[in-house]
C-alpha cells in the first residue's frame, strides 16, 4: 500500500430546505432565511466542531476548514473563526483552512496577521488554503468584482508573502493595494510562513501558481480524466521549477463512507450523497461563474466539453459518482483497495475525505470517521498506524484509534448474545443483517 | 477575432487606432455625424436599423473596448476610461460635435459621456438607457440564455431568427462570456452611476430619451427620470405596427426607430 496522510473536511450544511427542484436558481445564493431554524443551526455547528475535534482522538492526521458563505451549502463557513476554536480544542493534530477568500478583504495584512496568529495559537500546526472563492461568493458578498478576481488575488497573495519575508517595515504600491508601512506583526511561527495549499479545479494558470511557489494542489471535484490531466500538468509545472515532487503535494479529496459492509455503506451514505449532487453542487451557469471568473481558454475548454462539470451535475447517478472517484464507499476492504487506485493513478500523497456526506447526522459521521481511522488508515501508514504527528512517541498505551486498528491482535474471546430465532450471535456486527451469523 | 463569421448581419468592421486600442468600427452614410452606441449584445453586426438610419445621417457604430470586434484592453477600469476612449476616437475622426445616440448599456455610456464632455454633443438621444439606480428590472448577470431572451423580446424572439444566430457555438459562449465581462468590469458593482444626478445637469443639448412600449430589461419609471435630469430633454415611447416594442425596438421597429432618431437629429442640426 501507498504510504498516504488523511485529512478530513466536514461540510457543516444546514439541510432543512427545499429540494433544489423545487427552490429552483435561488438555492445557492438566496434561499430565504426563513428555513434557518436557530436550534438546528446551532446543533449543526456544535457537532461540526466536536467531529472534527474528534479527528486527533482517531489519529487523522490533520482536519481542514471549509470557507463558504450566503446560503445553507455550509453554515460553517467562517474559516478563521473555526480554526480559532478547533485549535483550542486540540493540541497536537494539524489545522488547515480553504480560506479565507483573500479577496474579501479590503487589506489582505488583515489575512496576513489572521495567519500569524492561528500558527501561533496552533504552536505551528496550522496551514492556509488559498481559495479564489467560487462563483456564488462573488454574487453574494458583492466586494469582489469577479472580473479582478485572479489579479486581485495574486497581488494579495504576493503581499502577504512579502511580509511573511521582510524584517522591516516597507511600502506597497500595488494596483490594488497601496500602504505606506506594511508592517506584520506577529509573525508565523513556521517560517517564513505556514504551508500553503491551492484549491484547484483545473485552470492551468492556478496549477502553475501552486507549482512556482512549492504549494500543495488540492484536487478538487472534477470528472476523473480531467483530474489525471490536473496532475500531470502539476507535476509537469513542479519539474520546470527544478525541485523533486513529493506526493504530499497533491492532496486527493474524495466523499468517503466506510461501514461495515459494502450494502451497509451504500445505505448509509446514498441519500446524502445524492443530495450533495442535487442540492449543493449544481448550480446555473451565470452562478458558477459570473464574468471574468474563468479565462476564456479555461471555458472555451470546459464548453468544447469533458471540462469542469461541462455536464449537469445533479443529473450524476451514484454509480457515476463511485466510478469517477467522487466517492468511496464500502467496507474497509473495498474502500482501502479503491483509495490505493485512487491515490495510485494520481499520485497523491493525502487524502482529504468529506467524511460526513455535508449532511450526515454527528452519530453516523463518527462512525463513519471511527471505522475508517481503526481499518483502514492503519494499511497506508509505516508505523504502528500512527499519524504524522504522533511519531516521536511509542510506548504501550496507543495514542489514537488508528494506532489502536494497527496494533490490536485478535479478540481474546468473541463477545456473544442470543438473539431469538437466531442463536448466539457475535454482538459486534449483529445490527448489519447479512453478518448475523450464529456463533458455533 | 480572425475566424470567419457568417452569421446574418455579420460585416467585418473597419478599425481604426485609438491611442493603442485597435477599435472596431461600422460607418455609412452621408449628412449629420451620428455615433450610436450599441447595447450589451448584438454586436459584430450591421443591422436593418442601421442600414436604416445611414440612409439620412453619417452612422458611426464604434464597439465599445471588450465588445465585438474591438479588445478588451488591460487598461479598462471604469466609466471613465470608456468616455475618454470615445473622445479620443472623435479626434481621430476630425469630429467635434457628434449627433450621440445609446440603447441600453450604451445609453449609460452615451450619458457619461455626456455628462464629461456636453460640448461636444449635437444632440442626445438615449433608447431604453441604463444607468440610473434600479433601472435594470432583474440581476443582469445571474440570467440563463432562455431568460434574456424572453426578457428582451417579450417571448417573441422565435419571430426574429437571424438576430439570433452567432456562430460556432462554442465560440460564442466565449465570446459572450468576455463581453459580460467588459460588463460586469464597469457595472458589477454598483449597478448604476450615482454621480449622473448631479453632472446631468451640465447637458445643454436637445436631449431625448425614447422609451419601450413593454420593456422587460429596464424599468422604464426610472429612466423617464434622465428627462428629469437634463434640461428640456423629452421622452417619447416607439411605437409600431402590428408590434408591442420591448427592450431592442431596433429589432422589432428597425425603420420606425430609424425614422424617430433621423428626425430628432434634423430637429437638432444647428
Amino acid at each position: 500500500m501507498r504510504e498516504l496522510e488523511f485529512y478530513i473536511c466536514n461540510g457543516g450544511k444546514y439541510p432543512f430546505v427545499p429540494h433544489r427542484d423545487e427552490l429552483g436558481k435561488t438555492r445557492f445564493i438566496t434561499t430565504p432565511t426563513k428555513y434557518y431554524d436557530d436550534l438546528r443551526g446551532q446543533q449543526i455547528v456544535e457537532d461540526y466542531v466536536e467531529d472534527t475535534v474528534l479527528a486527533e482522538r482517531l489519529g487523522y492526521d490533520g482536519v481542514v476548514i471549509i470557507e463558504q458563505h450566503g446560503g445553507p451549502n455550509s453554515i460553517v463557513g467562517q474559516s478563521i473563526t473555526m480554526a480559532a476554536t478547533i485549535i483550542a480544542k486540540t493540541s497536537r493534530m494539524r489545522v488547515g483552512t480553504v480560506g479565507a477568500l483573500l479577496n474579501s478583504y479590503l487589506t489582505p495584512m488583515r489575512f496576513a496577521e489572521e495567519i500569524a496568529t492561528l500558527d501561533i495559537l496552533s504552536k505551528g500546526r496550522y496551514f492556509a488554503g488559498l481559495p479564489m472563492g467560487i462563483g456564488g461568493n462573488y454574487h453574494s458578498l458583492g466586494v469582489m468584482n469577479p472580473t479582478y478576481a485572479r489579479e486581485r488575488f495574486r497581488e494579495a497573495h504576493d503581499m502577504i508573502m512579502a511580509a511573511f519575508k521582510s524584517d522591516a517595515p516597507f511600502k506597497w504600491d500595488g494596483k490594488f493595494f497601496q500602504s505606506e508601512y506594511v508592517n506584520l506583526w506577529p509573525k508565523p511561527i513556521q517560517k517564513p510562513g505556514p504551508e500553503m495549499w491551492v484549491p484547484a479545479a483545473g485552470s492551468r494558470d492556478s496549477l502553475a501558481f501552486a507549482a512556482e511557489n512549492g504549494y500543495t494542489y488540492l484536487a478538487v471535484l472534477v470528472p476523473w480524466p480531467v483530474l489525471l490531466r490536473n496532475c500531470q500538468q502539476f507535476k509537469q509545472a513542479v519539474a520546470e521549477t527544478g525541485k523533486d515532487f513529493d506526493s504530499r503535494r497533491i492532496a486527493a479529496t474524495a466523499f468517503v463512507h466506510v461501514a461495515e459492509t459494502d450494502k451497509q455503506a451504500r445505505l448509509e451514505a446514498e441519500g446524502h450523497f445524492m443530495s450533495v449532487l442535487q442540492n449543493s453542487l449544481g448550480s446555473p451557469f451565470h452562478d458558477s461563474f459570473p464574468p471574468g471568473h474563468v479565462t476564456p481558454q479555461s471555458l472555451r475548454g470546459m464548453a468544447a466539453g469533458g471540462g469542469y462539470r461541462s455536464v449537469d451535475i445533479a443529473k450524476t447517478t451514484f454509480e457515476d459518482g463511485i466510478k469517477s472517484g467522487q466517492f468511496i464507499v464500502g467496507s474497509p476492504d473495498t474502500v482501502a483497495e479503491r483509495i490505493e487506485e485512487i491515490t495510485t493513478q494520481m499520485d497523491a500523497g493525502r487524502l482529504l475525505m468529506y467524511p460526513d456526506g455535508w449532511t450526515m447526522p454527528s452519530w453516523m459521521v463518527r462512525k463513519n470517521m471511527t471505522i475508517f481511522a481503526e481499518e483502514v488508515m492503519p494499511r497506508f501508514r509505516k508505523r504502528d498506524g500512527k499519524p504524522v504527528w504522533d511519531q516521536d512517541k511509542a510506548g504501550f498505551a496507543a495514542n489514537t484509534r488508528s494506532e489502536f486498528g494497527a496494533r490490536r491482535g485478535p479478540v481474546p474471546a468473541v463477545p456473544t448474545a442470543d438473539i431469538q430465532g437466531v442463536g448466539r450471535v457475535d454482538i459486534r456486527t449483529s445490527h448489519v443483517p447479512e453478518l448475523i451469523v450464529p456463533v458455533k | 477575432m480572425n475566424i470567419a463569421n457568417h452569421w446574418p448581419f455579420y460585416t467585418a468592421p473597419d478599425f481604426i487606432d485609438v491611442h493603442g486600442l485597435k477599435t472596431a468600427i461600422r460607418r455609412k452614410g452621408t449628412g449629420e455625424a451620428v455615433k450610436y452606441l450599441h447595447g450589451a449584445g448584438l454586436t459584430r453586426r450591421w443591422l436593418p436599423f442601421h442600414e436604416a438610419l445611414s440612409r439620412s445621417v453619417d452612422l458611426i457604430v464604434p464597439e465599445h473596448p471588450g465588445y465585438g470586434d474591438t479588445p478588451f484592453p488591460e487598461w479598462l477600469d471604469g466609466f471613465s476610461d470608456v468616455v475618454i476612449h470615445y473622445a479620443e476616437l472623435l479626434d481621430q475622426l476630425g469630429i467635434a460635435k457628434v449627433h450621440l445616440v445609446g440603447h441600453s448599456f450604451g445609453g449609460w455610456i452615451a450619458a457619461e459621456i455626456a455628462a464629461f464632455f456636453p460640448e461636444r454633443l449635437a444632440s442626445l438621444q438615449l433608447i431604453a438607457p441604463a444607468g440610473l439606480k434600479d433601472a435594470f428590472r432583474h440581476d443582469i448577470f445571474r440570467q440563463t440564455g432562455e431568460e434574456v431572451l424572453a426578457r428582451v423580446l417579450n417571448g417573441d424572439h422565435e419571430k426574429y431568427p437571424d438576430y439570433l444566430e452567432e456562430g460556432d457555438p462554442v465560440e460564442a459562449i466565449v465570446h459572450n462570456y468576455i463581453e459580460s465581462t467588459t460588463l460586469a468590469r464597469l457595472a458589477w458593482q454598483p449597478r448604476h452611476d450615482a454621480k449622473l444626478e448631479r453632472r446631468l445637469a451640465r447637458v445643454k443639448a436637445p436631449t431625448q430619451i425614447i422609451l419601450a412600449e413593454d420593456d422587460r430589461v429596464i424599468n422604464n419609471d426610472v429612466a423617464r427620470r434622465y428627462a428629469d435630469l437634463i434640461t428640456g430633454a423629452q421622452v417619447v415611447t416607439i411605437t409600431a405596427p402590428n408590434v408591442t416594442t420591448s427592450h431592442l425596438p431596433f429589432v422589432q421597429a428597425p425603420t420606425e426607430l430609424a425614422a424617430m432618431v433621423s428626425a430628432f437629429v434634423s430637429r437638432s442640426k444647428e
